[in-house]
């Protein structure tokens, strides 16, 4: 469906992306990477909106850059705003509509579709400049899906959300993969994108660092050692328990009354804790764990890898 | 109702072709501005010159004879579209100026501002697509004010002048005033929009243009050195001297500088070309800042 072959992008001597390959799938693929990982470079260059230095981006099996009907397929949602304030939600997609092709009634009827979707037909005749941060994402949302594409690129598609909001375009996403889209969705949270997609996409420093299902990428969560914050009342003791269990490789007592764990199976150790709680005198007053994110993936699969 | 029983269907009908994808940003472009009441009002006002000048061409023809500036000769049409004749409420080079400005500064640099070009560019649509449409706003409403009712006052002309022989001196008129027209909205929207491309505050796009264009103080300052240097070529620096200057020669007029008008030639040419390689420069779905 979707293709990069070989892809570099470098803005003078920066390296944006460097030498990519990869083929995205119909359904939805999460792209997941840090900040200033190279993920909003490969995402624009996939989605055709950066011309790449090197290599090429085929979708249906055609040059991106030098077939422009091929947009006609692409539904795009940049992350930055990219509305017009003076214009309605539902002017905006019409004129947007046209600019694919439709006459105006077609344009209407779609734009009307598209807004129900997200949402947002209760708003579509107010001036975007009074939008909220939400009802801006959803109108850039709408204004992807209205053409009907058959790939969809969501840039950060949920910034600014509010909760609610989330779960119905999070939802809406879903759906659009199980019709047989292609939705590559670029995040830097990854139970956001886990929320949507078992796959996913890793990027680092320009690369690919990983691609697959997400429940590898757990399986090398799992096996790389956690860090468990437990905050208690007594910690010297709740310590002294933990030590020499098998699942434990290291205990330390940290600043305001709390122990940071060093585990190798931190799902036994999670089952173990409310025993832990109730036979000892050391109350527990909550758990975290501290590098169960994005970033410690990125270098225990960085550690790996060299 | 689920969400997923208003997914969408085909369009079985037929998409507008390529050549015309431009069509939608000039439309509604001119529909914006068009909404306003004070453009409306101002495109009105834009008019009354030509009203005065057709009420004139009534009287000639009811009196018999061509008072001197009457609509005898092709000059006459020349003057009423001279683009140095700012000066004179009359003519409409001062039109053209008040609507470029109005019109023409916020083309390129409001889609910048919002961010609007990456929006643009996910559609099938192309950077020739993109500037042929936001040109098409800016030469709409200069066309307004320059060609149509300078071919309106031609045909009003004609009808109205009996005299033998008045047809076949002036007969010509509306080709050569389509070709002066076309030359001007060219350069003059291409300059707009390559300023608009480059700036993003609409008071730096407009004094830019205005004094690039050659208006006012700019048109002073240019008559002022050639005097004191003595140099004719100094009319090259302005685009309304070059355009005047071929204007002239094209309607037969004596031109106001003191070299061949082919040369104002070249030099709009040359413009146009610049301005084009500006716009196809600035204009990046995504602007990349090294």
């Amino acid at each position: 469906m979707l293709e990069a072959l070989g892809v570099s992008r470098w803005y003078g001597q920066v390296v944006g992306v460097n030498n990519v390959s990869v083929r995205v799938q119909p359904g939805v693929t999460g792209l997941l990477g840090l900040n200033g990982a190279g993920k909003s470079t490969l995402f624009k260059v996939l989605a055709g909106q950066l011309a790449p230095s090197k290599g090429r981006v085929l979708l249906l099996g055609q040059d991106l850059q030098h077939h422009r009907g091929l947009y006609r397929w692409i539904g795009f949602c940049p992350e930055q705003d990219a509305l017009y304030e003076s214009m309605t939600g539902r002017e905006m997609l019409v004129y947007l509509l046209q600019l694919h092709g439709f006459d105006r009634s077609e344009s209407g009827r779609r734009a009307d579709s598209s807004l129900l979707r997200c949402n947002l037909t209760e708003a579509a005749d107010r001036k975007v400049a009074g939008y909220s941060k939400g009802m801006r994402q959803k109108v850039k949302l709408a204004q992807a899906l209205a053409h009907d594409p058959t790939v969809l690129f969501l840039d950060e598609p949920f910034n600014g959300m509010d909760p609610v909001s989330r779960h119905e375009s999070m939802t809406l996403v879903r759906q659009l993969g199980a019709e047989g889209k292609t939705v590559l969705v670029s995040s830097h949270i990854l139970h956001e994108v886990e929320a949507m997609t078992s796959t996913i996409l890793l990027i680092h420093n320009g690369q690919i660092l990983a691609e697959g299902n997400i429940s590898e990428i757990r399986d090398l969560i799992e096996r790389h050692p956690h860090q468990i914050r437990i905050e208690c009342e007594h910690p010297r003791e709740l310590a002294a328990r933990l030590i020499g269990s098998d699942d434990v490789l290291g205990v330390r007592v940290d600043a305001g009354d709390a122990i940071v764990v060093e585990s190798v199976l931190p799902r036994r150790l999670y089952q173990r804790l409310p025993r832990l709680a109730l036979e000892g005198t050391c109350r527990i007053r909550g758990y975290v764990t501290l590098d169960d994110n994005l970033k410690s993936l990125f270098e225990y699969l960085v550690e790996e890898g060299s | 109702m689920p969400i997923y029983d208003q997914g969408y269907q085909r369009w079985k009908g037929t998409l507008s072709p390529h050549p015309v994808r431009w069509w939608p940003i000039v439309r509604h472009g001119v529909m914006r501005h068009l909404s306003r009441r004070n453009h409306l009002l101002l495109l009105v006002l834009a008019w009354i010159p030509a009203v005065v000048r057709g009420v004139r061409i009534y009287f000639d023809s009811r009196t018999g004879y061509i008072l001197p500036g009457g609509a005898a000769e092709p000059s006459y049409f020349f003057k009423f579209i001279s683009p140095q004749g700012y000066l004179a409420m009359w003519e409409q080079g001062l039109w053209v100026l008040v609507f470029v400005v109005l019109v023409g500064t916020d083309l390129i640099a409001r889609d910048r501002r919002y961010n609007a070009l990456q929006i643009y560019f996910s559609k099938p649509i192309t950077r020739t697509d993109y500037v042929l449409g936001k040109l098409g706003i800016v030469a709409t409403f200069l066309l307004l004010v320059t060609w149509l009712p300078c071919l309106l006052l031609w045909v009003f002309a004609l009808f109205m002048n009996t005299q033998a022989g008045y047809f076949a001196k002036v007969w010509y008129v509306p080709l050569l005033a389509t070709a002066f027209c076309a030359l001007w909205v060219a350069v003059a929207g291409l300059l707009m929009l390559a300023l608009s491309a480059v700036g993003r505050r609409s008071v730096f796009i407009a004094g830019t243009w205005i004094l690039v264009y050659g208006y006012g103080p700019a048109h002073g300052l240019i008559s002022l050195l050639k005097m004191l240097a003595r140099n004719e070529y100094l009319g090259l620096l302005t685009v309304s001297g070059n355009l005047t200057q071929v204007g002239a020669w094209w309607f037969g007029v004596t031109p106001p500088h003191g070299f061949h008008p082919a040369l104002s030639l070249v030099a709009l040419v040359g413009t146009a070309a610049l301005c084009v390689w500006v716009i196809r420069r600035r204009i990046q779905p995504v602007e990349v800042v090294l």
